[in-house]
């Protein structure tokens, strides 16, 4: 570790002054002016020329996290997963990154942003933004990877145009689209860490430009977290980010249009795969049972907060009550509170409710797929998943199936419906029957429609939509079925309407519970287990 | 996808024509109705509503009436409440215009006997319109039938009054729980509201455009086009065609 060329005291780098600054003497130094620590390190080490990374490293025997400290502050708690259990691992030498981005935000201004933040998202519990959660935060350079690519030469493109029609068969003319290209895509950026999901690191980007050659003075006073992905592992996200980009360029030349390009894009090759460290301010906060964990990062060069934001259900259930108390007058004042129209709205409040939820429950399953994406099981494959995959496509079939019986039931009762019309009129006259019927039918008609649409997303199955063994179900099918049959019954006394759409109601008010619980789940992770990750991560 | 949403559609149509078929209506004449004096007739003196028995047809006995007259009574609580009947010796009268010319568009209901199409028919004016629905006559319409078809037509206009008293007794009992009902539609209005603002407050703002933030510099010269061979597709699907 460096130290105060004046009187030998421990330094540190202050985001005020942008100067490494001595405890002792109170001396500032540019980080650039002052000595390295490297050739101490290449001593003992006995690395090449290249200049190394060095810090005490500490094992966290919960997650497995390591954090790197440069100066004599020791790590107390584990930032990943918030456990105190760490030791003090060993001194660690890496090859040193080629950038690094200081920390050009204070801890204060950025937990002063995050505050904001918590305070924004009404709904969030108050614990968040609680003085034992803010002072957890650490100031930690994370490993990242930048991508350079580059092409320049002739980029060949397919095309095809109708030709002609001809004994039944239509032809296309197949063309070459020839041009001469010179085309970068630079800035292209990953983190290097299995543990620091993709979600968050690509939701607080960094300004590259601002990067610095790596330069080990401005690490005192901050941790640093070493990589455990290999570089490569994004080269192919990469190159397609790229030729994501330069298809939208492409697309705008008419020629690729006139003929029918389809999929027109350049061939990028990577350049350059710069490693880096980047400024993080990072904390996990642990959730009351002990079990999830919300992260809450900001970024300590720009100041962008992104947090875990999770629902307090007291908070929730506080303003929905109050907000229905000028809703029970406007109701009221409607003069529409008959038996058959409470009925309805609680088959059409079943079926808001019901999407709302499998929105929510496609967002999760997405986010736990992009858990296990590239991050976490990169370097080990799970066997298990394409077994549960098979029985989960298998599931969502089911669902698929189920949804259809009921859409083309519907249809058919639709068709009797509409035949009958006319022998209810001449019998009856105008009954209300239809008006009725042709509601439920509607309503249930989405319903189905919207399993199907759900489970079915584009035409593919989602492998991941499972919803059996669902509390929220338990409520909501029975609040769906029993306003319907009530419909179909259709009693003559009132009463049976009023009680069953009270029931129903209730139903759905308590599936709100739910609702909330998932959309807490979409807003935690598990805390991560030491032997669900993979070896020793330092080389 | 957009099949799908096609078929969809087409199911919208024809719940549509349904609609349409349902909404139909009734067609009736202007015939205006006899009044003769040896009707049944019961004065409710707190409100002025009364009890009225015109059997054209001779459908009941004078025991029967006076019977029937007891029972419609209670119902004048609530308005003004008619038994009519008619048969092939009678004209044909249609239900709207027998109410109206007996008590205008006074609150009241009607329960009328066509003896010789063997048909009932139910008219509520007012307050009682709103209790007795027409969905809600459909459904007594129902249980009329085997009434009719036994000629019983004093137990037919028995039962009829008496489901009139359920509903209309009913729509003063359920008052509380109508508003009980209110309270839980505000409440459930109220809760998913609540829930589409959280989301749109915890609606991640993280979605930038990642895009801007790189350096993509692309300069490109004339395209040029080689023709490399042809293809074909079989079928004649002129839609197909790429132009
Ligand atoms: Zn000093
Ligand atoms: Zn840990």
């Amino acid at each position: 570790m460096s130290k105060c060329p004046h009187c030998g005291g421990e330094i540190q780098f202050s985001v005020e002054k942008q100067k490494v600054h001595c405890n002792y003497c109170g001396a500032d130094f540019d980080a650039s002016e002052l000595v390295q620590d490297t050739k101490k390190a290449k001593k003992v080490e006995d690395l090449s020329q290249k200049e190394t990374l060095s810090g005490k490293s500490y094992l966290c025997s919960q997650c497995g996290a390591t954090l790197l400290s440069f100066d004599e502050t020791a790590v107390t708690f584990c930032s990943y997963c918030g456990s105190q259990n760490v030791l003090e691992d060993k001194l660690v030498v890496q090859t040193a990154p080629d950038f690094i981005i200081p920390f050009s935000k204070t801890q204060e201004e950025c937990i002063a942003n995050y505050k904001e933040a918590i305070t924004n998202a009404w709904f969030c519990p108050n614990y968040m933004k609680s003085d034992l959660v803010v002072n957890r935060f650490r100031g930690i350079y994370m490993p990242y990877e930048l991508y350079n690519l580059h092409f320049s030469g002739d980029c060949v493109n397919k095309g095809e145009k109708y030709a002609d029609f001809k004994d039944d068969f239509i032809y296309y003319d197949q063309y070459d689209l020839h041009s001469e290209v010179d085309s970068t895509c630079n800035g292209i950026s990953f983190d290097l860490l299995s543990k620091y999901y993709d979600e968050y690191s690509q939701s607080i980007p960094f300004d590259y430009k601002e990067a610095k050659p790596f330069n080990s003075n401005y690490l005192p006073g901050f941790y640093a977290d070493c990589k455990d992905l290999d570089e490569s592992v994004y080269d192919e996200k990469a190159i397609k980010i790229a030729e994501n980009i330069s298809r939208r360029h492409l697309m705008h030349n008419p020629v690729y249009m006139n003929y029918n390009c389809q999929d027109p894009k350049v061939p990028y090759q990577i350049t350059e795969r710069k490693t880096g460290l980047c400024p993080v301010y990072f904390t996990a906060i642990r959730d009351k049972d002990n079990k999830h964990l919300h992260y809450a990062i900001i970024n300590g060069q720009t100041g962008k907060v992104c947090a875990d934001l999770p629902v307090d259900f007291k908070k929730y259930l506080l303003f929905s009550i109050l907000f229905a108390i000028p809703l029970f007058f406007f109701v009221n004042s409607l003069g529409i509170i008959f038996p058959s129209i409470i009925n309805g709205f609680a088959l059409f409040a079943a079926i808001a409710g019901t999407a709302i939820f499998l929105k929510q429950l496609i967002k999760c399953n997405e986010k736990e797929k992009r858990d296990k994406d590239i991050g976490y099981y990169s370097h080990k494959k799970d066997e298990k998943t394409s077994k549960e995959k098979t029985e989960k496509t298998k599931q969502a079939k089911g669902i698929i199936f189920l949804a259809n019986f009921g859409i083309i039931s519907m249809l058919i009762l639709t068709g009797v419906l509409v035949i009958s019309g006319k022998a209810f009129i001449k019998l009856y006259g105008l009954t209300g029957f239809h008006y009725v019927a042709s509601f439920v039918m509607v309503v249930l008609l989405l319903w189905f429609f919207l399993f199907n649409f759900f489970a079915n997303i584009k035409g593919r199955v989602q492998p991941d939509f499972q919803i059996f063994d669902n509390s929220f179900l338990v409520k909501i099918i029975p609040s769906v079925i029993i306003p319907t049959i009530i419909v179909i019954l259709n009693p003559i006394s009132d009463y049976y309407y009023y009680i069953s759409s009270v029931i129903s109601l209730s139903l759905i008010l308590l599936s709100f519970y739910d609702l909330v619980k998932l959309q807490n789940k979409l807003a935690s992770r598990p805390i991560p287990q030491l032997e669900k990750r993979g070896g020793d991560e330092h080389e | 996808m957009s099949k799908k949403l096609l078929l969809f559609l087409i199911m919208i149509a024809f719940l549509s024509v349904s609609f349409v078929f349902a909404l139909e209506d009734n067609p009736h004449n202007e015939t205006p109705v006899n009044l003769e004096e040896e009707d049944m007739l019961y004065k409710n003196s707190n409100n002025s509503y009364e009890a009225r028995i015109v059997d054209h047809a001779n459908l009941l006995t004078q025991n029967e009436k006076e019977k029937l007259l007891k029972e419609m009574i209670p119902l004048t609580d609530y308005g003004n409440i008619l038994f009519f009947s008619t048969d092939a010796t009678t004209e044909e009268y249609y239900a709207i215009h027998v109410y109206q010319s007996f008590y205008g568009t006074s609150t009241g209901s009607l329960f009328m006997i066509d003896a010789e199409h063997n048909k009932t028919s139910i008219f509520s004016e007012g307050k009682n319109k709103q209790i007795i629905t027409n969905y809600k006559v459909y459904s007594i319409d129902k249980s009329l039938s085997s009434y009719m078809s036994q000629k019983n037509y004093y137990g037919c206009a028995s039962h009829a009054f008496s489901k009139f008293n359920t509903l209309l007794s009913g729509g003063i009992v359920l008052e509380p729980l109508r508003y009980a009902s209110s309270v839980f539609i505000a409440l459930t209005l109220s809760f998913l509201l609540s829930f589409l603002f959280l989301l749109f407050k915890y609606k991640n703002k993280t979605n930038i455009n990642q895009e801007e933030l790189y350096d993509f510099h692309h300069t490109q010269g004339k395209v040029t086009v080689n023709k490399t061979g042809t293809r074909h597709d079989d079928g004649p699907y002129p839609y197909n065609h790429r132009y």
